[in-house]
């Protein structure tokens, strides 16, 4: 299980690889984070973004999710609310003790999600939205982002 | 006071009289004794006085008849001397014998024997003279004679004085005597009376206070008796349920009143008559007449409570719970049966309520995780339509519809999944078991996922059964549902299904639950099945294993909660036991039971 993950994260970085200028010559594509535990939602969500001129990195749960986070150079985060494990709502009070200005998107079937999550996100989407809705709502997060320095549009 | 008592009272009362007169009776014998001997001493007296007087008129014949002869020489006139000689003799023998016994008397007669030997003496020298001729008698012996004579009498006269006063002595004593007894006599008769009085008022008391006890126990007995009877009477009629008491030879002998209200007779029409004619009972389901009512006294399982519908007088027709008890007298011998019984119209109308409840509650429940997994595959179409809309290529085109279908497929198998828990045949019919399983599991995953427990299902060939899939699908998602709570987060559940004959000679379908939980607490176990114990709290409606129970046993099947012995899962184990295709052929019509009425 692990050795695999381990797998897929390489191949996803050799996806990504990309020459990345450190002097900010070259626009750099946004790195997304997607933690979801449902593979085809995953797969086809991956495949939305990277039309979008996202780079997409997936995570099947909260635990490699986070790793990832550590070992990788990431702008935002989208996560699942409802994942077995630790849910989305604590992976994203992990996520923000650790990164305070990370971005990150709650996207979940529920239409209510507790307090606490709603005050850790920077922005939450609800499952059947539709794409349009995701990228929009991705977007708007990155720029809010990038202008005040400080994650958080809500 | 006690029989024993009374008795020695009785006793007493007659003995002591007895020995009381006895006693009396000694006294005055004695006393009598007493009496007699004084009166023959005084007989004895009279009789001495008698001889000495007798002896002193012998004495005076002699000597008149000497005189006359010494003055007329008349020997005819010696007559009386010459006769009073022998009788004088005899009288002295006589008082000699009497006076043996008193020395000074017997002294004073021999005294006068001697003085009147001396007399004869002269008298007999004073005959000689005259008859030798000597007319003119001599004087000297004359006088020597008649001073003899003097004395002698005087002598008789002293000791006749002696016994005179003896005897008035002896009288005065015999007096004294019976005034004595006289005295005793009416001393000891009033005292005996006294005694005997006191006695026996005493005892009277006794017996009579204790008799008036007896008198007021029996009647506060009687009015216990009554008040009893009254207390019975009212507690009977008081009581909510019906009540019928029968004869050992099942006869009615009495009902209450809400027995005579269901039954629809009145007592005075019951009375007497076979109980099956008053209470008359036929099956719930199959309607068919039970025999013998209340003859299966022993207490059946309450969770598997068979009702039966009691048939009025009138036809009309009430659904019972019923119950008997045999009545047993003093010696433990069934003097008859008490029927108990209640009508359950109510009662069931509100478990038909509550397992519609439930079986919305148990959808209502997974609402929030169904929708999550319907929601999860629409969002990948609605991603793969933004998808779609952009793209050009036929070859990406087909990949992206495939995947759409693929979502499509899950999203429909969900809702199947969740409609089948409403929807049900109306017959029972073929269920495979490993489908139906596998189907549940769809919808928990969500559910299971969240909780973070892990299933393990081991799914072999099942038996094919019959029955009513929506209904098993609720037992069988109550139970996985029940399972993975108790493991709780980080826990495991493991579901077997296999083939199983426990009682049956065919093997039916086994499924056995077991969860890596703490298991049941041992007192819990058989309370889990009744209606409202949760050991949830506020989370729990306490229905979900009692319905599940009912739909099992309606399919003719068996549930059963042990703690497992499998180190792996040591929680509790949940085996359900179905009957075989065709075995549960007496299974109740659809619609006839609550948990199949169409609520969706």
């Amino acid at each position: 299980m692990a050795l695999s993950l381990c797998f897929m994260a390489v191949v996803d970085f050799a996806k990504r690889w990309r020459p990345r200028s450190r002097d900010g010559i070259t626009v750099s594509r946004p790195v997304i984070l997607c933690i979801d535990d449902e593979d085809l939602g995953l797969e086809i969500r991956k495949m939305v973004l990277e039309r979008e001129g996202f780079c997409v990195l997936t995570a099947k749960d909260g635990v490699s999710g986070l790793a990832m986070l550590d070992t990788e150079q990431i702008d935002a985060v989208i996560l699942d609310y409802a994942m077995p494990g630790i849910n989305g709502g604590e992976v994203a009070t992990i996520v923000r003790k650790r990164n305070p200005e990370m971005p990150i998107l709650m996207l979940s079937a529920y239409v209510a999600l507790p307090d606490d999550v709603m005050r850790v996100v920077s922005a939450t989407a609800t499952k059947g939205d539709g794409a349009f809705t995701l990228v929009e709502k991705l977007k708007e997060m990155l720029q809010t982002n990038a202008s005040d320095g400080r994650g958080g549009s809500r | 006071m006690n029989l024993h008592q009374f008795r020695q009272i009785l006793v007493v009362t007659v003995l002591l009289p007895l020995v009381l007169l006895l006693l009396l009776a000694l006294v005055l014998a004695w006393q009598i004794q007493r009496t007699l001997r004084e009166q023959r001493r005084i007989d004895h007296t009279d009789r001495i006085t008698a001889q000495l007087n007798e002896m002193e008129r012998l004495v005076v014949d002699q000597e008149t008849g000497l005189r006359g002869y010494q003055l007329t020489h008349d020997p005819t006139t010696l007559e009386p001397y010459q006769n009073a000689e022998g009788a004088l003799h005899i009288a002295l023998d006589r008082l000699l014998y009497l006076v043996m016994d008193d020395p000074d008397q017997l002294q004073r007669l021999r005294q006068i024997r001697e003085s009147h030997e001396l007399w004869m003496g002269f008298a007999g020298k004073a005959l000689d003279n005259l008859r030798a001729g000597k007319i003119f008698g001599d004087t000297g012996l004359d006088l020597n004679g008649g001073q003899i004579m003097a004395a002698l009498r005087t002598q008789i006269g002293t000791m006749t004085q002696i016994e005179v006063k003896r005897r008035d002595q002896e009288v005065q004593s015999t007096n004294s005597q019976v005034r004595t007894l006289m005295t005793i006599l009416i001393l000891s008769s009033v005292g005996t009376g006294i005694v005997l009085g006191i006695y026996t008022q005493r005892n009277m008391k006794r017996v009579s206070a204790a008799f008036r006890t007896s008198l007021w126990e029996a009647h506060e007995r009687a009015n216990e008796l009554i008040e009893s009877q009254q207390w019975l009477q009212t507690t009977l009629e008081s009581v909510g349920d019906a009540l019928i008491a029968c004869d050992r030879d099942r006869r009615v002998e009495l009902m209450n009143p809400v027995a005579q209200r269901l039954t629809g007779w009145t007592l005075e029409e019951a009375k007497g008559r076979s109980l099956e004619s008053v209470f008359r009972i036929v099956d719930e389901e199959t309607r068919e007449p039970v025999k013998n009512p209340g003859a299966h006294a022993e207490p059946k399982d309450q969770a598997a409570k068979h009702y039966s519908l009691l048939l009025a007088k009138d036809d009309t027709e009430y659904l019972i719970d019923q119950s008997a008890a045999p009545i047993r007298d003093a010696d433990g011998e069934v003097a008859g049966v008490v029927l108990v019984f209640r009508d359950v119209t109510d009662l069931r109308r509100r478990e038909v309520a509550l397992m519609a409840h439930e079986k919305l509650a148990v959808a209502g429940r997974l609402s929030a995780s169904i929708a999550h997994e319907i929601h999860n595959p629409l969002d990948s179409v609605a991603n793969l339509h933004y998808l779609m809309a952009n793209e050009t290529d036929a070859v990406k085109q087909k990949k992206y519809l495939g995947m759409a279908q693929q979502e499509l497929n899950r999203t429909l198998q969900i809702s199947r999944a969740m409609l089948g828990l409403y929807r049900e045949p109306k017959a029972p019919v073929e269920v495979d078991l490993r489908e139906l399983l596998e189907s549940v599991l769809l919808l928990l995953d969500r559910q299971l996922k969240d909780q973070s427990v892990a299933v393990s299902r081991r799914l072999g060939e099942g038996t094919p059964i019959q029955g009513f899939p929506g209904e098993l699908r609720q037992v069988f998602t109550n139970l996985v549902t029940n399972a993975a709570e108790a493991a709780g987060p980080g826990g495991r559940v493991q579901i077997l299904l296999e083939s199983s004959s426990m009682t049956d000679t065919r093997p039916g379908a086994s499924v056995v639950i077991t969860d890596s939980g703490p298991g049941v607490a041992e007192g819990n176990q058989a309370k889990l099945f009744k209606p409202f114990f949760t050991t949830k709290g506020e989370l729990g409606t306490g229905l979900g294993l009692w319905v599940s129970r009912g739909i099992v046993e309606k399919h003719g099947g068996r549930i059963e909660l042990v703690n497992s012995t499998d180190p792996v899962f040591p929680g509790a184990a949940v085996s359900v036991y179905l009957p075989p295709l065709g075995a549960a052929s007496k299974m109740a019509a659809a619609g006839n039971h609550p948990a199949q009425q169409p609520v969706a």
